[in-house]
């Protein structure tokens, strides 16, 4: 085999250890930042340790965070190639994960297309009871 | 009287034994060419039944679908096999038998050309030589055509076992659980990129008028790996099968190998046709020689003839 060939091989094998870098990196590492951001956001919903004033203020934070998680999991290839059942049910349920851009399609904020997803109304809050389960 | 007729037909023998030996020659060459027109209208007629009956063997080509020869592009997939076959024995053999042709058909040639120059015994030496050659020429483009119907046929295997493999290989691959999640994450991200704008805006009436460093640097490394990507499906080394200018996927490139494979068959069938009456007319130039050389010209007979006929001999029975 001559150098030139030597060199080429050489070459090949390189670039594909340069694409093959991220393969050992957590794959689902943007969709579990994601799925952090969410419970946050759900939780400042739900939490009762906020005045109304902070909640606006510590939702629109959390939205714009959200708005590039959101972007980030739906274009990172690593995703799908994960082959997970995080990863599966995240694009099943768009209207459940993607809840900022999924909400401005119908024209709703994210809380409200969440419980609206969730078919969560004031009369089924009203008729709920607190208890353990 | 009985002696006598073994006595003539020995003496005749001995001083016409050249004329018996070319007369032999001729016989054993017009069985051959009978023969070798025979088998080959009922190879025509039986398309390649079988490559190992014309000796075809030693010359042998066994090319694979292996794995890594269907990771490889389509177009480089034709060019692989071909370099393979060029470095076979069978693709050795063929050029040798082209050498071979090529010379039988300049001496063929020449003896035409010096055919009208000749006369007598010559002439009959010279017929003999030339149906011999004619002979040669016919076995070599025979072994020619099996070989080439055995490589076609090895290259058509060849393509079909590498189009099932990649229509196993896309069928695996549409079934798996990636390509499905896959395909989900593609059409949600259809989905998000319809309202990108709106919720740009809806950000912008929460007061919240400055982009993110995300969403600024990814505009600007977009254009640029638009860019490359770019550079990439424009990259020789990196372009789709194409025919006749058009881009073709690799399954579409494989099936017009296989029907240019098949056309380049019937051709040789029709060829082999062609083989077969150019070994009956060498046959039937060595029956007439044959009969030439056993019961002498046309014109011997008519010379007879004529001393036989009263009319031509009255003359010797009277005296003007």
């Amino acid at each position: 085999m001559t150098n030139f060939s030597k060199t080429l091989i050489a070459l090949i094998g390189v670039t594909c250890l340069a694409s093959n870098v991220n393969a050992k990196q957590n794959m689902l590492f943007t969709l579990e930042n994601l799925e952090r951001q969410r419970a946050v956001l759900l939780d400042n919903l739900t939490t009762t340790k906020l005045e109304a004033y902070q909640r606006e203020q510590n939702t629109n934070k959390l939205i714009k965070r959200l708005v590039d998680m959101e972007r980030m999991v739906l274009r990172d290839d690593r995703i799908a190639a994960s082959n997970s059942i995080m990863a599966k049910n995240a694009f099943q349920n768009y209207d459940l994960t993607f809840l900022v851009h999924a909400g401005s399609e119908s024209k709703k904020s994210p809380m409200a297309h969440w419980l609206h997803t969730l078919n969560i109304t004031n009369k089924s809050i009203e008729k709920s009871r607190a208890g353990a389960r | 009287m009985k002696s006598m007729t073994i006595n003539i037909i020995r003496a005749k023998t001995k001083t016409n034994s050249n004329k018996y030996k070319q007369l032999n020659l001729a016989c054993s060459l017009l069985i051959k060419s009978f023969s070798l027109a025979a088998v080959l209208i009922l190879s025509s007629q039986v398309v390649l039944a079988n490559d190992t009956q014309f000796g075809g063997v030693s010359s042998d080509w066994k090319p694979l679908a292996s794995d890594k020869l269907i990771k490889l592009p389509a177009n480089i997939i034709e060019k692989r096999i071909q370099k393979d076959f060029q470095a076979s024995a069978m693709a050795t053999r063929m050029i040798e038998l082209d050498v071979e042709m090529q010379d039988g058909v300049s001496m063929i040639k020449s003896i035409i050309e010096l055919m009208p120059e000749l006369e007598g015994q010559a002439v009959q030496n010279q017929r003999f030589e030339l149906l011999q050659y004619k002979s040669d020429y016919l076995d070599a483009l025979q072994e020619s055509h099996n070989l080439h119907q055995s490589a076609l046929e090895k290259k058509q295997t060849l393509y079909k076992s590498v189009l099932d493999k990649l229509r196993l290989q896309s069928g695996k691959m549409n079934n798996s659980e990636t390509y499905k999640i896959q395909q989900a994450q593609v059409a949600a991200r259809q989905r998000m990129e319809k309202v990108i704008e709106q919720v740009d805006q809806s950000l912008m009436h929460l007061g919240i008028e400055k982009s993110s460093p995300y969403t600024d640097k990814y505009s600007k490394n977009l254009s640029q790996i638009e860019n490359l990507k770019m550079a990439i499906s424009r990259h020789q080394a990196n372009q789709s099968p194409q025919m006749n200018g058009i881009d073709i996927t690799s399954e579409e490139y494989l099936r017009q190998l296989l029907m240019s494979v098949s056309t380049e068959q019937s051709l040789l069938d029709q060829e082999t046709l062609m083989l077969s009456y150019m070994a009956k007319l060498v046959a039937l130039d060595a029956q007439a020689l044959e009969y030439e050389v056993a019961y002498g010209e046309d014109t011997d007979n008519e010379l007879m003839s004529e001393t036989n006929k009263p009319s031509a001999v009255t003359t010797l029975f009277y005296q003007e």
